[in-house]
């Protein structure tokens, strides 16, 4: 191309042409510009600003990231966080992955269907979603009567709503859509002569899932994990809601000091740290990913 | 037929009577009919036994029911009716994992995140066995395919016909008692093709166990078979040894099918124990030694002539019985040239004839003689109106 470029410099279709590729690779790049690093950018500018009840009160250097990573509840909330989005996380697979599994290999007639009724289960408005499950869960909610009816239980089982159990079970059923799919695009990448040869030589369903199927499609797995896992640790809506006091995630501190105490530079500070670990932990993940499949490649003959 | 060949002895238990349990043949189907709707009949009402240490082949066009017969007998698919015994045991309800059968996938199926030595441990391991024993069994089957010093490489680092041996080690590393094989070699060049008919071959002879083998190319089948049956729309057309089946063909659908043949039309005018004498519908009288069933005077029936046993003559073959015929086309094949020539009546021959016996160029000027012995023609009995004669005769 610059060869061409370079050599007929004057021919007005060609310069036309250069202009429609620079426009093509630069428009992308002024909407991540505008929409995604300027507020980012506002937002790592206010986290070195103090913010006092007087307003705004100039440069302070890393004082409010110090602040944070000095604050003992900043890190108690971080620990809550994080075992609330790993628990979710565990639950949410062990319904995703049969899930998926079903989808890709089971229901062959109405595939496409029930993944698009999956996509648009997505799309509730997820205010709405919280609210149900405040129904379904509550001291005298769906499932207590019912348990109580059937003779289960004989009290209102308390710590259903209100609790890091109340978060972990919306939660998980919340991204449950969004880890699915990539998980059932993987399974259905894989090549289903593989599962038939491993049952043709002795291998049952559970076999086939550990040995072959899950390996091949650990790579579609992790993408799943990893966009479920961030959105889930930045949750703030879910434990607002049904959290209580002891479902209180990262957000939720955040958008207290933002709103209600309305210190923007702490706050902001908190966010970056957040964004911080979420880049760390995207890199763990895809370094586990790499050595996960290395390891099936070399050790399932045991 | 099954039926009076082997006694069936579906669910009884056969431990307590060890003789029975030594006849009985390796596969047994009785019967067999597979719909995957109510119009699609992929089956249709098949039988036959598999003898133990048999190399049997199901030959057909795709389409024919072959591969579902393959995959009936493997467990992916179940029969609609009938029964299917697999080593004297009833298979019809058993699942694929718990079968004494393993398949040889068309495209291998390895699995690519394992290695040779684990993708072939991998049967082994499911049975349970004690790890030095998987190890015997994988390095035994591996050095019948000459693939021991590959275990370590994985699937992708090995070329087509080594993924091919591959996928046949891992296949008889469970020692299966009927071993299945879906077109293992449709992938693999022609001489490597070749190679591997022989050490298929070789390596059943070794492991005597059956081998069912599925295939479309008739040539394999002739090779390496002890009995070939041929398929068509789901039915049994011709079961029997490969020399039957290819020099003696109960229906006209396998003598087109198998190997190269002119199949020319004519009335059967004589019937003597030296033969039959057909007239051809150009008029022309050919006499052959052997038929099919249901060969009459008066009677249609279809000449069947290989394209090698045809003798081109440049003059009128005195009283001999011959053909007139133009020629059509030439095609110099190396040892072989091939010839399309066309009979008064439009009908289209093939033959084949020596190199240094090629006639010259004139002959294509004029009309030539076409003659065969009756030793070499072979009729069959040919209902009025069938169109498949004319769409089994060899196209150029």
């Amino acid at each position: 191309m610059h060869e061409v470029l370079d050599r007929e410099p004057a021919v007005g279709k060609r310069s036309h042409q250069r202009g429609r590729i620079i426009a093509y690779v630069t428009s992308p790049v002024v909407v991540l510009l505008v929409f995604f690093v300027g507020p980012m950018a506002v937002l790592g500018y206010m986290s070195f600003l103090k913010f006092g009840i007087a307003g705004v009160g100039g440069y302070t250097g890393f004082d409010n990231y110090h602040e944070v990573v000095t604050d003992s509840t900043f890190w108690e909330v971080l620990w809550t966080t994080f075992t609330i989005a790993t628990v979710a996380m565990i639950v949410m697979l062990a319904f995703a992955l049969p899930l998926a599994s079903v989808l890709a290999f089971k229901v062959k007639r109405y595939e496409l269907q029930l993944l698009l009724l999956l996509v648009l289960a997505d799309q509730l408005n997820p205010l709405i979603r919280v609210y149900a499950w405040r129904i379904l869960l509550g001291k005298n909610g769906i499932i207590n009567t019912t348990l109580e009816f059937l003779g289960l239980i004989n009290q209102p089982i308390a710590s259903l709503l209100f609790s890091k159990t109340a978060v972990v079970i919306v939660t998980s059923a919340e991204y449950l859509a969004i880890a699915t799919i990539p998980i059932y695009a993987a399974l259905k990448a894989v090549d289903p002569s593989m599962l038939e040869a491993a049952n043709d030589l002795g291998a049952g369903t559970f076999t086939r899932y550990r040995k072959i199927l899950i390996p091949l499609a650990a790579p579609g797995i992790f993408v799943a994990l990893i966009l479920v896992y961030i959105p889930l640790f930045t949750e703030f809506l879910t434990p607002a809601l049904v959290g209580g006091t002891s479902g209180f995630m990262i957000g939720n501190y955040i958008e207290q000091q933002i709103l209600k105490t309305g210190n923007w530079g702490v706050g902001s500070a908190m966010s970056f740290l957040l964004l911080i670990f979420s880049v760390v932990f995207v890199g763990i993940m895809y370094r586990l990913g790499r050595i996960g499949r290395l390891q099936t490649a070399t050790t399932s003959n045991q | 037929m099954s039926t009076e060949e082997a006694p069936v002895r579906v669910g009884e238990t056969q431990d307590s009577d060890p003789i029975v349990r030594d006849d009985t043949p390796a596969i047994v189907l009785d019967r067999v009919t597979k719909r995957f709707s109510a119009e699609t009949v992929a089956v249709n009402d098949i039988s036959f036994t598999v003898g133990k240490s048999e190399f049997f082949s199901l030959l057909g066009p795709s389409g024919c029911g072959k591969t579902t017969t393959l995959r009936m007998l493997a467990g992916f698919e179940t029969p609609t009716s009938g029964r299917i015994a697999i080593d004297g045991q009833d298979a019809v309800t058993l699942p694929v994992h718990k079968r004494n059968t393993n398949l040889v996938f068309q495209n291998y199926a390895l699995f690519p995140h394992m290695t040779i030595q684990q993708n072939v441990a991998f049967g082994p391991e499911r049975k349970r066995l004690p790890r030095k024993e998987v190890q015997e069994r994988v390095a035994e089957v591996l050095e019948a395919v000459h693939l021991r010093d590959y275990a370590a490489r994985y699937p992708r680092e090995l070329s087509g016909g080594q993924q091919q041996r591959v996928a046949l080690a891992r296949a008889l590393a469970n020692r299966p008692a009927v071993l299945l094989l879906d077109e293992p070699l449709g992938a693999l060049d022609l001489k490597l093709r070749e190679n591997m008919q022989f050490e298929l071959k070789r390596i059943q002879r070794e492991v005597g166990i059956s081998f069912v083998y599925v295939t479309h190319d008739q040539g394999e089948a002739l090779t390496m078979s002890d009995r070939i049956a041929v398929m068509n729309l789901g039915k049994v057309e011709h079961l029997g040894a490969p020399e039957e089946v290819y020099l003696r063909p109960k229906s006209l659908f396998t003598a087109g099918f198998i190997g190269q043949a002119n199949l020319l039309p004519g009335t059967i005018e004589s019937q003597e124990a030296s033969g039959l004498g057909v007239r051809l519908t150009d008029g022309s009288l050919l006499r052959a030694e052997t038929s099919a069933d249901g060969c009459t005077v008066g009677g249609k029936a279809m000449l069947m002539i290989r394209p090698e046993h045809l003798r081109l003559e440049s003059d009128r073959p005195g009283d001999d019985p011959s053909i007139p015929v133009r020629l059509k086309d030439e095609t110099f094949q190396g040892s072989w040239a091939r010839y399309a020539a066309e009979t008064r009546d439009g009908d289209r021959i093939v033959l084949l004839v020596p190199s240094d016996a090629r006639p010259e160029a004139g002959a294509f000027e004029r009309e030539v003689w076409v003659s065969c012995t009756a030793e070499h023609a072979y009729a069959l009995p040919h209902d009025d109106d069938d169109a498949t004669a004319a769409e089994l005769s060899p196209s150029a």
